[in-house]
């Protein structure tokens, strides 16, 4: 799990998303194996063969936004993030992703908020290794101007 | 303890569960032994013994999984060889013959290479 506030640069598809207040990286089972056995109550084994990363793009709308990205949009999405807000330990988080979800919130307190839900997918899935490697990439040290 | 078929721990590499299929008599209607519309039914026998185990064979790679298939469907055997079955606890159920082996729908890859399965076990009376 991740959940990183106020990141810099968030791009999908080529685009840079203005005003975006946390990304959020989640990841549970879309199947999970829990095996009991013949001695007593309590399961013996558990494994998560099939796993879902999804990330969420909470972002502060300040306009109309006519042009919103659709359910089965596929593309890079990416945002640096670091500790402290400086240029020591910027880091480029990134995967390649489906839209499966947008969503608004409207409130007189907090204005409009857009969610945009990903499903992150194998990078390399067009080959033998499909479905093997971690969706979410980190690129460490990354350096400012990106 | 390990459970075993003809004296191997065959479904060792995984957790497996074993339970008993339907015991009673084999009750025909009469319709059918007489070939004409008939009132009532028959019964011709004590229904033959049947051991299920259901579980997971685990391995740390997919060709090790496929030994371990390998080596389970290779008792599948014609003319049926039967042999004791033995459960955790020392149960033992013996004449029995491995009669299906059932793997489920995928293999299952995540901290293990694994696939479930039924396995069949019955005391045949035969002919």
């Amino acid at each position: 799990m991740m959940l990183v506030l106020n990141p810099e640069h968030v791009t999908f598809m080529g685009a840079v998303w203005e005003g975006v207040l946390a990304v959020a990286v989640d990841r549970s089972a879309a199947r999970e194996i829990v095996q009991w056995g013949d001695f007593g109550p309590h399961a013996v084994e558990a494994d998560v063969p099939e796993q879902r990363v999804t990330i969420t793009v909470r972002q502060e709308l300040t306009r109309d936004a006519i042009e919103a990205p659709s359910p089965g949009d596929r593309g890079q999405v990416s945002f640096i993030t670091s500790f402290t807000g400086s240029e020591a330990g910027r880091r480029r988080i990134f995967a390649e992703a489906v839209v499966v979800a947008v969503t608004h919130e409207l409130s007189r307190a907090k204005g409009a908020i857009r969610a945009v839900k990903f499903v992150a997918i194998d990078p390399f899935n067009n080959g033998a290794s499909s479905g093997s490697s971690d969706p979410i990439q980190v690129e460490q040290s990354v350096g400012a101007g990106l | 303890m390990s459970s075993t078929y003809k004296s191997q721990d065959i479904f060792g590499s995984g957790p497996h569960r074993f339970t008993e299929g339907e015991r009673g008599l084999f009750v025909v209607g009469n319709s059918a032994l007489a070939g004409v519309p008939a009132p009532g039914s028959t019964a011709l026998g004590v229904q033959e013994t049947e051991v299920v185990v259901t579980g997971r064979l685990m391995a740390a790679t997919d060709s090790a999984l496929w030994t371990i298939r390998d080596a389970i469907t290779a008792l599948l055997v014609f003319p049926q060889a039967p042999g004791a079955l033995v459960d955790h606890h020392g149960r033992s159920w013996a004449n029995m013959t491995f009669i299906s082996f059932e793997v489920d729908d995928r293999t299952d890859r995540g901290r293990d290479v694994s696939i479930g399965y039924t396995a069949v076990f019955r005391d045949l009376i035969g002919l």
